[in-house]
């Protein structure tokens, strides 16, 4: 009897996760550890910060089973974040956080100032001079596209494309070897986000002087809402016909918008913008984290996806000042550089930086709304950019 | 991946990014200028003098009462005079000071009627 005892402990520890942990694993936890302590004491971006870590943490416990990819085998049912994984893979969870955040966005400075849209199309060079220097790194054009679109600072533009980029990995990672994770792509693009503060004010005080960031630009024009109910049917049209393959999102962003401009949805508006966004926030975030295991993150090639990410938000943010200090000469003095910054779509605190720089030059200048122009036209702008990629890279 | 092909995709990314925000720059502001021309040819068009309301015969509202309240009581007599076919016109509200709340009133009338 007792040793059947001692059998029975025996064969449990065997088949208990301790017997199966290994250097990786526990790496990995004390990974998803710091960003937990990021999320929760330095409160970065933790609504999506926190599920992704604690996704992170799930996943890299052995034989629990609840990595995104744990798929039904050998007649067993998959896992439970297999099932709700499948709404990220399937191009479904980011265009309904699209939707949320069209009826939290106000259009009505980019339509008091469509000038501003230039300013987020510029934003999105970071986008494209990254897929150069991932090229250069020796990334697929797969990889290379995932990568580059963290410079879009948009979350779920950000996931979506790295999930069809990243869903075969057969075509594109050939024989093998590293595959990158969209884990690894969110948890970039959303502590850049976060860090957006601190990357961006020395880049816009590099590339312009006082005199332009003291610049004052003239008052908006008041937007009547039928401009702000005809803009989403406009954009949505004209983004559609032009790259078909951004017309979830661009599509769902504008049918969040015109929900909340037509005035008539009102229920409907607060029921996305908050009930709807909480549930696909918590499945995207912690299925997302959940892709990120420790064969597709201990890797050296991981840290110059975390390099050419934050190379990406850089390049970004230039792109972003230099072009606004373009629209500087060509206006003869009118647009201040500085909002030119706000083009990379991490919305509200893009535009906020632009303020706060603004203001440090000249207290007396109040640059939010101008920048907020730009700001809303780069959450388009990223998406039209992840359409093209999606368009021109095979996947 | 080649860099010529990379170089290629760099830039007609771009191009398309410029082009179609380009379009929505002109779409936008033809929009807003096609609103702006229909709003000016409105306001140039003269204007019907409105009718101002009678103020001999507006009827008297006891202060205190609300303005919902008198919203509700001007509809729930047009609804009845559309009903009987019978025009009605208001001349004052005020409270009607009973013994027994309004409602607990309708309620006793509503549980008596014969049935």
């Amino acid at each position: 009897m007792f040793q059947t005892f001692i059998n029975t402990i025996k064969d449990l520890f065997l088949a208990s996760g301790f017997a199966a942990f290994t250097w990786r694993e526990g790496l990995m936890i004390l990974i998803a550890f710091t960003f937990l302590y990021l999320a929760i004491k330095k409160q970065y971006e933790p609504l999506l910060l926190l599920p992704i870590a604690f996704g992170i943490f799930l996943a890299n416990l052995p034989l629990a089973g609840l990595n995104s990819y744990a798929a039904p085998a050998n007649g067993e049912v998959g896992g439970l974040l297999y099932y709700l994984y499948q709404g990220v893979k399937l191009g479904i969870y980011p265009p309904l956080i699209f939707l949320g955040i069209g009826c939290m966005t106000d259009f009505g400075p980019l339509i008091a100032n469509p000038k501003s849209f230039l300013l987020g199309a510029a934003a999105q060079g970071g986008i494209f001079f990254t897929f150069i220097g991932a090229a250069l790194f020796g990334f697929t054009p797969q990889e290379c596209a995932s990568i580059a679109i963290i410079g879009g600072a948009d979350g779920p533009t950000s996931i979506f494309v790295s999930t069809k980029m990243l869903a075969n990995p057969d075509i594109y990672a050939p024989g093998g070897g590293f595959s990158l994770s969209v884990g690894i792509i969110a948890v970039a693009a959303y502590s850049y986000m976060a860090l957006v503060p601190i990357i961006q004010p020395p880049i816009m005080k590099l590339l312009t002087t006082k005199k332009e960031r003291s610049v004052v630009m003239e008052q908006l024009r008041t937007v009547s809402k039928t401009e702000k109910v005809i803009f989403p049917i406009a954009v949505t049209l004209v983004v559609s016909l032009l790259v078909p393959s951004s017309a979830s999102l661009v599509g769902m962003l504008m049918f969040g918008n015109i929900i909340k401009e037509s005035g008539v949805c009102e229920r409907l508006c607060k029921t996305a913008q908050n009930e709807l966004m909480n549930i696909i926030t918590i499945f995207l975030g912690v299925t997302v984290g959940a892709t990120t295991t420790a064969t597709n993150v201990v890797n050296l090639k991981t840290l110059s996806v975390i390099l050419l990410g934050l190379v990406a938000f850089c390049i970004g943010t230039a792109c972003g000042v230099l072009f606004g200090k373009l629209m500087y000469l060509f206006t003869k003095g009118k647009v201040n550089p500085l909002i030119g910054s706000a083009g990379v779509s991490a919305v509200p605190m893009a535009a906020r930086v632009s303020q706060k720089v603004g203001a440090e030059a000249n207290p007396t200048n109040f640059l939010l709304m101008h920048a907020m122009g730009p700001n809303v036209a780069g959450v388009i702008g990223s998406a039209v950019a992840a359409g093209v990629l999606l368009s021109v890279i095979p996947h | 991946m080649p860099l010529s092909d990379v170089f290629a995709t760099v830039f007609s990314g771009l191009t398309i990014v410029f082009i179609a925000l380009i379009i929505l720059i002109i779409s936008v502001s033809l929009i807003s200028l096609v609103l702006k021309k229909n709003k000016n040819q409105a306001s140039a068009k003269p204007t019907v003098p409105q009718k101002q309301p009678d103020k001999k015969n507006m009827p008297i509202v006891e202060d205190g009462i609300n303005d919902e309240v008198v919203a509700v009581i001007a509809a729930a007599i047009s609804a009845m005079s559309s009903e009987k076919g019978t025009k009605y016109a208001i001349h004052g509200i005020k409270t009607v000071k009973t013994v027994r709340p309004v409602w607990a009133f309708a309620g006793i009338q509503e549980n008596t009627r014969p049935f």
